[in-house]
């Protein structure tokens, strides 16, 4: 909980990743944020295997902020995989997505999603909530102890 | 606290809420308090009053009573009168029955798996952290000690989790009738 926290953003369209960037970068306290664009991606990273390896480097994130249409491995996928990582699974994970289905919602939650979001479609009202995705999420909200495998 | 979530005024919210406005009424959206300490239970009240916090504030006193509340049954079975809530603010520590007990109930239940749970309390122990999100706290607060900014706590808690988050009872499928 402090702006040192990282952000892990899940997110495969390159406009809403900009989008993100932008809104980010829009405020005078700016959490760092990591991008990856699939889930197996977001795997990896989590893991801290690959080109992640280096965890000094790339530390695991305080939040999640993930989509659900990603190629390959999908959002739900990575949650389901998330919850079953026994020192990954308490990471909060907001769903950020362009769907406002009740079934995506529905299983978003049953799988362990902390919070589900929809993508504004409004610049303004992107950078509004993710104001509010910061605010409360890295400055109000307490987060749990996370551990990589070793 | 940074002002960052609340520096956002209402009418900033009610832009980012607006297609649901009308499905969800978010002023009805009613929140359940689990707390033994009347104290406690008082401070938040008076925070909701200070936050100009409309919403309907249900207590209950103990995580049994948490657990009859949200199974619907002995004096709590007119959902009409009381419906589940909107969002969970539970407290760890109580006799008998505590929060860690209650979160591990409402998780295994089909029905609430959805229900957003914050754990507000005063402890600020990491092992009490990681056992309730482990046990699926969707969110963990500490209560502040100054009222003032449990008051803006109170503001930030309604904001997100009242307004701005998405919950499937307030989502619809296209056809469904309002």
């Amino acid at each position: 909980m402090s702006d040192q926290a990282l952000v892990l953003l899940v997110e495969d369209n390159d406009d809403d990743v900009a989008l993100v960037r932008r809104a980010f970068g829009k405020e005078k306290v700016v959490n760092p944020l990591q991008v990856v664009k699939s889930g197996e991606e977001a795997l990896e990273y989590l893991m801290g295997t690959g080109r992640y390896a280096n965890r000094l480097e790339y530390p695991l994130p305080e939040l999640m902020l993930l989509d659900l249409k990603l190629p390959g491995i999908n959002g739900f996928q990575v949650l389901r995989w998330l919850r079953q990582q026994p020192g990954l699974k308490s990471l909060r994970v907001v769903v950020l997505t362009a769907s406002d289905a009740l079934s995506d919602a529905t299983q978003a939650y049953q799988l362990g999603a902390n919070s589900f979001l929809v993508k504004p479609i409004d610049f303004n009202e992107f950078v509004n909530i993710t104001n509010a995705i910061q605010g409360y999420w890295l400055w109000s909200s307490r987060s749990p102890e996370l551990k990589r495998p070793e | 606290m940074p002002q960052v979530i609340l520096g956002l005024s209402p009418h900033q919210w009610i832009r980012l809420v607006a297609p649901y406005l009308l499905v969800c009424m978010p002023d009805r959206a009613l929140f359940l308090l689990v707390d033994d300490d009347e104290d406690q239970v008082n401070l938040v009240r008076r925070a909701f009053r200070k936050a100009n916090i409309v919403n309907p504030l249900q207590v209950v006193r103990s995580g049994q009573e948490a657990m009859v509340y949200l199974e619907g049954t002995g004096p709590y079975s007119n959902r009409d009168e009381f419906p589940l809530p909107k969002l969970v603010l539970l407290d760890l520590k109580m006799p008998g029955i505590d929060g860690f007990d209650v979160l591990r109930w409402i998780r295994r239940q089909p029905a609430l798996c959805s229900l957003r749970i914050v754990v507000l309390t005063a402890s600020n122990e990491t092992p009490d952290v990681n056992l309730a999100y482990e046990l699926g706290a969707n969110s963990f607060l500490i209560k502040p000690v100054a009222f003032d900014d449990f008051v803006k706590l109170t503001q930030a808690l309604q904001g997100y989790w009242i307004w701005l988050n998405a919950n499937p009872e307030a989502l619809r499928e296209p056809q469904q009738v309002s």
